[in-house]
């Protein structure tokens, strides 16, 4: 009889104090995120859709190595001798001319792994998360673009005196469209697109 | 129904009598099916919000300012869906299980006194005609079980039957106590006795008794509306959705609404036994100026009831099925069968046949007040702790 008493206070009891804790959540701040109205604020560097940076890319295809899921697609071919020298930002001759550089994000696992090898930086991972499309194969980007604009001097030789123009005959090459985003041409002086016979 | 008369006289005197009967006996019921069919699209929505609050979510926002409209679009939805017959079922019972189960509930509704004269039928044997027709939903829900053809919905019947016959014994017990102290089974008396005030409540008679009473009563009754923690005929978890599994359409909105229908009745009928009826906690309040407030009283104390149902709903977890029946069989119904013999002793004895006099007067009082202010303290605490919770999470 005693326990029978004990066990049915102990049980009114704790009926009474779980309604207190609901009873606090209720005036609680809900922690709920609004989500076209209001986003969340993304820690820096976070991973989300991959970019690359066409004027800076060497075509040197490491990244293409190394990605575990090979949902990079690169094709470059050697530039011909008697083009004019074009470089990267940070003063890396660019050899070849890339053709094709696509990257297919419904196959990307955002595992960073391609942005350590880049010679140049070109390829990184931005904030922007929002690229949900009806149709998969608008995730396949293309960055190879016409008219690129490649820098014809080397930023890093800042003595060396400015080459004049080569003629301005558009690439042929890149088959591909210009990538759905692509940020503005870089600020560093550049020239018409350098020629790229193939 | 006699007001609805009496004003039908005044403003049809020319009328044949058979006339103003019907119109007298369609105005009210027409009014209370409204009141009932319209009550659950807000009290689901009240649900879902509530919910969504004790969860720290925001619950429906979508539709309309603030999700006001969601339950709405969820009704018409139901409406508009086609409602689906299983192979093998039995069409006959399938179709009137529901109609069983939403009858249940809404009949109540006729002897409910919303104030004084608004009362559909005055029955000189309202409660027990109370517990007689809500026990209807129980066939209504055994015979969806059946006839779904489906073992999860049989399942969720048998397991319904057995828990609203046993949680039926403990709240009829008592009932019986406060129509032992007041002497009528009629609910307008009921509610006459307890004319006056907070300490005339028949919660406060026979101070800590009739408050262990009111307890069991709820308890009980939240087992009658197969509601959490006394969900297992429902179990979604267990048995899909129990006895309502195979039903899609204007059926399950039916299920819905006699569900939510009966959690009023049964808040009504509660606050009309033990917690004054249609009278206000002080008697200043019964009247603004000439206008009679009973009717707000009434709903505002049976939505307070409900308030609380949902609140236990998103405290405590499902009970086991063994442990349901320990909580009806070895605790309550112990409980209410002590109370039915202390409280018929205490009537018969003169000194305390009226209640225990100055006792109630001023205990009941006290408790009142210090149950009410340890609500505004935990109110207040609440808010204190969110404003600290906030700022844990701002830093």
């Amino acid at each position: 009889m005693k326990q029978w008493l004990k066990d049915l206070w102990d049980g009114f009891w704790t009926v009474l104090v779980g309604m207190r804790i609901t009873w606090r959540h209720l005036f609680t701040k809900s922690v709920t995120l609004q989500y076209p109205e209001e986003k969340w604020q993304l820690p820096p560097r976070s991973r989300m859709r991959l970019f690359m940076k066409y004027e800076d890319c060497i075509g040197c295809g490491q990244c293409a190595r190394a990605c575990p899921v090979q949902c990079i697609y690169i094709k470059a071919e050697k530039r011909p001798a008697a083009s004019s020298a074009i470089f990267a930002a940070n003063g890396q001759p660019i050899k070849l001319d890339v053709h094709v550089f696509d990257i297919d994000m419904s196959l990307c696992c955002y595992c960073n792994l391609c942005t350590y090898p880049c010679p140049t930086d070109c390829i990184y991972m931005t904030p922007e998360y929002e690229f949900a499309t009806t149709d998969l194969t608008q995730h396949l980007y293309h960055f190879a673009k016409k008219n690129a604009k490649f820098l014809t001097v080397n930023p890093k030789a800042a003595a060396a005196p400015p080459k004049p123009a080569a003629p301005a005959a558009p690439a042929p090459t890149p088959q591909a469209p210009p990538a759905p985003s692509t940020p503005p041409t870089p600020a560093t002086p550049s020239t018409p697109p350098a020629s790229a016979g193939a | 129904m006699d007001l609805a008369y009496q004003f039908l006289s005044r403003q049809l005197p020319g009328a044949p009598e058979w006339l103003r009967v019907a119109l007298a006996g369609i105005l009210p019921a027409v009014l209370l099916i409204t009141f009932m069919a319209l009550g659950p699209i807000l009290y689901v929505y009240a649900e879902r919000k509530i919910a969504g609050f004790m969860q720290d979510r925001l619950g429906p926002m979508r539709v309309g300012p603030y999700g006001l409209l969601q339950t709405i679009a969820d009704a018409i939805k139901l409406l508009f869906k086609e409602a689906i017959f299983p192979r093998n079922a039995d069409k006959l019972l399938f179709t009137l299980a529901p109609c069983l189960v939403v009858l249940g509930a809404f009949l109540p509704f006729v002897v409910v006194p919303f104030g004084d004269g608004l009362q559909t039928v005055d029955l000189n044997v309202g409660v027990f005609y109370v517990v007689a027709v809500s026990s209807l939903s129980t066939v209504g829900l055994i015979m969806a079980g059946w006839a779904s053809n489906n073992k999860y919905a049989l399942f969720g019947a048998m397991r319904s039957a057995a828990q609203i016959v046993s949680y039926e014994i403990p709240a009829v017990m008592t009932l019986l106590v406060v129509v032992m102290v007041v002497g009528d089974l009629s609910l307008r008396n009921i509610t006459l006795a307890q004319q006056g005030g907070l300490q005339n409540w028949l919660l406060f008679r026979y101070f800590p008794l009739n408050v262990v009473a009111f307890l069991v009563f709820f308890t009980a009754t939240l087992a009658e509306c197969n509601r959490t923690p006394f969900d297992i005929p429902e179990a979604e978890s267990e048995l899909v959705a129990g006895f309502h599994t195979e039903y899609s359409g204007f059926f399950f909105a039916m299920f819905f609404m006699a569900e939510y229908t009966e959690m009023f009745i049964v808040s009504a009928v509660a606050s009309v036994l033990f917690l004054g009826g249609w009278y206000a906690p002080l008697p200043v309040l019964d009247h603004a100026g000439p206008v009679p407030l009973g009717p707000l009283w009434l709903i505002g104390k049976a939505w307070l009831l409900v308030f609380v149902q949902m609140w236990l709903r998103w405290t405590l977890p499902r009970l086991r099925v063994d442990q349901l029946m320990h909580v009806a069989w070895k605790v309550l119904l112990p409980i209410a069968m002590g109370l039915v013999v202390v409280i018929g002793g205490l009537l018969t004895w003169p000194p305390t046949s009226r209640g225990f006099g100055l006792w109630d007067k001023t205990w009941g009082w006290a408790t009142s007040a210090g149950v009410a202010a340890y609500l505004v303290y935990v109110m207040v605490a609440a808010l204190r702790w969110q404003a600290r919770r906030s700022q844990e999470l701002a830093a």
